[in-house]
């Protein structure tokens, strides 16, 4: 690997110019059969557009969902900080959409563009599939954005034999399992050097590798592990120090033993045993924190999110920090919702539980967190959940005396205190551009 | 003229280099580990026999950190010395039972002591695995009577003395050697996504349940059922217990062990009976209360012991035929093994 940028697969023209009926678009979905193209291209000529659209949806999901699942459910589920996740469980159940599109641009399975395409379509689908019948005699998807979202669809997903998570990734992965690294190797330098996002796909795969690896791939993982932890401890954040923690916690009670050997002389190196939750209790609020944001971020979310929300409220207030990051990213999700507004039931739930939070929780989660919470960051870059974060959030919660030791996130603050709104965006992109260095 | 001739004379001069080198500050006078082995070796409360596991350490707090959801309760603090040592040994060791393991804390200003306890979990690391094992930053040394008159110091830069207080000769094997050979044997054909995991549950298990024995004997067959020898008088369960079923549903049951712990607690039962308990070697407990028939009277009369050790003797020779290997612990809790691959 001869440079560490985010992966990218090639980009492709599937769809020529000239192609502009529903008919003569779908006919390039080489992923869909015959008569899936023509029951699309059919409901979309005849104008059952949301009809239409949401099929064709449910079969882009699928094929981006059956993608990711090849990389190992637990992979997935470290990457998004799950704890409860096993390669047992179903792809569906742990994915998102918006998780599943974030993956694919992680991982190398769409570009960029595609991937803000494909969750523009998310939007839309769930706009459409979330009017209630009185709304839904009125506002109707066009033809416009119907087409659109089948080009969409077409060109990040089904218009490609196979989508596939790029090589470079499966031979990062690869060689973090299956080769034990010396210190001078060029892959360990250029680690060194490269954005957030490899340490912390570096920690997921490693962690993911100890908890379910065996034999000579458990031995390099774990060998890995203690050169690479010592090496990454102090660029760390408290988010994937936790993670550490928590896996070795896991394996001891799991009683894998070679593998909590092996974490633990890592742990010993960089004197981390302040991360090792006492108990996991975290767990709890961690998957309380999932439904809340399965809810937000699947169908019907302003009728939805209010249960989960009540649920983890009902967890008391006393959160545990290894749960901290989750917990806000839930709740600041219902506060700024999306680009259609807010659940009024689940906002007010939510901002009991917020109002709770100390100025020291606040300052963890601005500090260590939101730098890479691309959830968070990403509703920035859109209006309505950006006016909330600067009226609701920011200004509600008296972020003016909270001391944050991130320059980017503090003049993010600074921004958002002075109504700002443009520059607050900028900061935002600049923060997730960080974090993935493009 | 009288001279008196004691086995602290001897001791002292034993762990003189192992004390120094320890960088443990209760250990800084080698006498407080002397009697420290000496008291162990037979300790009892109002009649009863106790066997703490003591932990010296300069670090307490350290050695907690490394071990996840366990528990811990000060119960006090006193003098560095041989009083201070006797003082919480007397203090704790009553409540040293079911996984409470008992620290010295040592600090130039005295000692803190107490219990604490790792997780509940019977499938979780063994607790010495993690502080006994290479943390040379946090010296820890670990003082227990592993047998009736012997007690075990063991330090975690992998020092280890085994001290016998009676005639035992110097070249004896430890009297908990073929614990892990045991255990070995048990889970030797067993699938190897759990084996790991089957084989922590076993060797806690076993301990625990040893150590509470008075007296055993266990033989292991490659065979799924009884062998002959066994099946003829003994008691054979319909449906053996499948340790590592249980201890793979306990995994997947995300930590109900229930069904697991329940069932562990009738191996000590079994081992309490009379004759022998056997295991096939995927960890299933096929029988208990067996008894074996010597083949011939020679083989009887050719070696000398009780009942347990002619029968021991007996199956040894089945070693490698119908048996994968066979285990005796004595009355005193000393032990012998013999498995298919020690030829």
């Amino acid at each position: 690997m001869s440079n560490i940028v985010l992966w990218q697969p090639e980009s492709n023209d599937v769809i020529p110019v000239a192609a502009r009926s529903a008919t003569e678009i779908s006919s390039y979905a080489v992923q869909l059969s015959t008569r899936d193209k023509n029951q699309i291209a059919s409901t979309l000529d005849n104008g059952f557009y949301e009809m239409g659209v949401n099929y064709l949806w449910e079969k882009t999901t699928h094929a981006l969902k059956k993608e990711l699942a090849s990389v190992g459910i637990g992979l997935l589920g470290e990457m998004l900080g799950k704890t409860d996740v096993d390669e047992d469980d179903d792809v569906n159940d742990v994915l998102t959409t918006r998780d599943a599109i974030k993956l694919a641009e992680e991982l190398g399975i769409v570009n960029s563009t595609d991937a803000m395409r494909l969750r523009h379509t998310n939007e839309l689908v769930k706009h459409f599939f979330d009017l209630d019948a009185a709304d839904g005699q009125h506002a109707v998807m066009d033809e416009l954005e119907a087409l659109n979202s089948l080009k969409n669809c077409i060109k990040g997903v089904l218009g490609r034999e196979k989508v596939e998570v790029s090589k470079p990734f499966i031979e990062f992965r690869e060689s973090l399992e299956n080769t034990t690294f010396a210190k001078d190797d060029p892959l360990v330098d250029m680690l060194k050097s490269s954005p957030y996002f490899f340490y912390k796909l570096t920690i997921s795969v490693l962690m993911n590798a100890a908890k379910n690896n065996s034999g000579a791939h458990l031995e390099h993982a774990l060998a890995n592990i203690n050169l690479l932890i010592p090496m990454m401890w102090d660029s760390l954040s408290h988010d994937e120090k936790w993670q550490i923690g928590h896996t070795y916690s896991e394996m001891f009670s799991e009683g894998k033993t070679a593998s909590v050997k092996g974490i633990k002389r890592a742990l010993l190196r960089v004197k981390g045993f302040d991360f090792v939750p006492e108990n996991l209790r975290s767990d709890t609020f961690v998957k309380a924190a999932d439904e809340v944001i399965k809810a937000h971020e699947g169908m019907n979310n302003f009728y939805n999110e209010a249960t989960p929300v009540r649920s983890l409220s009902k967890l008391g207030s006393s959160i545990p920090k290894p749960a901290l990051s989750a917990c806000f990213s839930a709740l600041l999700s219902i506060v700024l919702g999306n680009s259609y507004g807010t659940s009024w039931d689940a906002v007010s739930v939510a901002n009991d539980l917020l109002k709770k939070m100390s100025p020291s929780d606040w300052e963890y989660y601005l500090t260590h967190a939101l730098p890479s919470d691309t959830r968070i960051l990403s509703k920035l870059s859109d209006s309505n959940p950006r006016e909330n974060w600067i009226e609701n959030v920011v200004k509600k919660f008296d972020f003016n005396e909270l001391t944050i030791k991130n320059s980017k996130v503090e003049r993010l603050v600074k921004a958002s205190l002075e109504g700002k709104d443009t520059k607050v965006r900028a900061l935002a992109k600049d923060i997730g551009a960080e974090y993935y260095g493009k | 003229m009288i001279r008196n001739i004691t086995f602290r004379t001897q001791l002292v001069g034993s762990v003189s280099e192992f004390c120094t080198e320890s960088q443990l500050v209760i250990l800084n006078d080698n006498l407080n580990l002397v009697e420290l082995i000496v008291l162990l070796a037979r300790y009892q409360e109002e009649g009863k026999s106790l066997c703490p596991n003591v932990y010296l350490t300069n670090e307490i707090q350290t050695l907690l950190s490394m071990i996840p959801t366990s528990d811990f309760l000060k119960i006090g603090n006193t003098s560095l010395d041989i009083e201070g040592i006797k003082t919480a040994i007397k203090k704790c060791a009553p409540l040293a039972e079911r996984g409470w393991l008992l620290y010295l804390n040592g600090s130039t200003s005295g000692i803190e002591y107490g219990l604490f306890k790792g997780p509940s979990n019977p499938i979780s690391v063994l607790v010495d695995d993690v502080i006994m094992k290479e943390n040379a930053d946090y010296p820890v040394v670990k003082v227990f009577q592993v047998a009736s008159d012997c007690v075990e110091v063991r330090s975690n830069s992998g020092v280890i003395f085994n001290i016998f207080l009676n005639h035992r000769k110097e070249n004896s094997s430890a009297p908990l050697k073929s614990l892990d050979s045991l255990v070995q044997a048990i889970t030797k054909l067993t699938e190897v996504v759990y084996q790991e995991q089957a084989l922590t549950f076993l060797n806690r298990l076993f301990f625990e349940s040893l150590r509470n024995s008075h007296g055993c004997l266990i033989a292991v067959t490659d065979s799924d059922s009884a062998p002959e020898c066994l099946a003829q008088d003994g008691i054979i369960l319909d449906e053996p217990i499948d340790f590592y079923r249980l201890v793979e549903q306990a995994i997947k049951d995300k930590g109900d062990t229930s069904n697991l712990e329940s069932k562990g607690a009738l191996l000590q039962g079994m081992l309490n009976s009379d004759g022998i308990t056997l295991f096939d070697s995927r960890s299933r407990l096929l029988g208990y209360n067996c008894f074996v028939k010597p083949d011939s009277e020679e083989e009887t009369l050719s070696i000398n012991g009780g009942a347990r050790k002619r029968a021991f003797g007996s199956l040894s020779s089945k070693v490698g035929t119908e048996l994968s290997a066979v285990f005796i612990q004595s009355q005193d809790g000393w032990t012998e093994y013999k498995g298919s691959n020690d030829e």
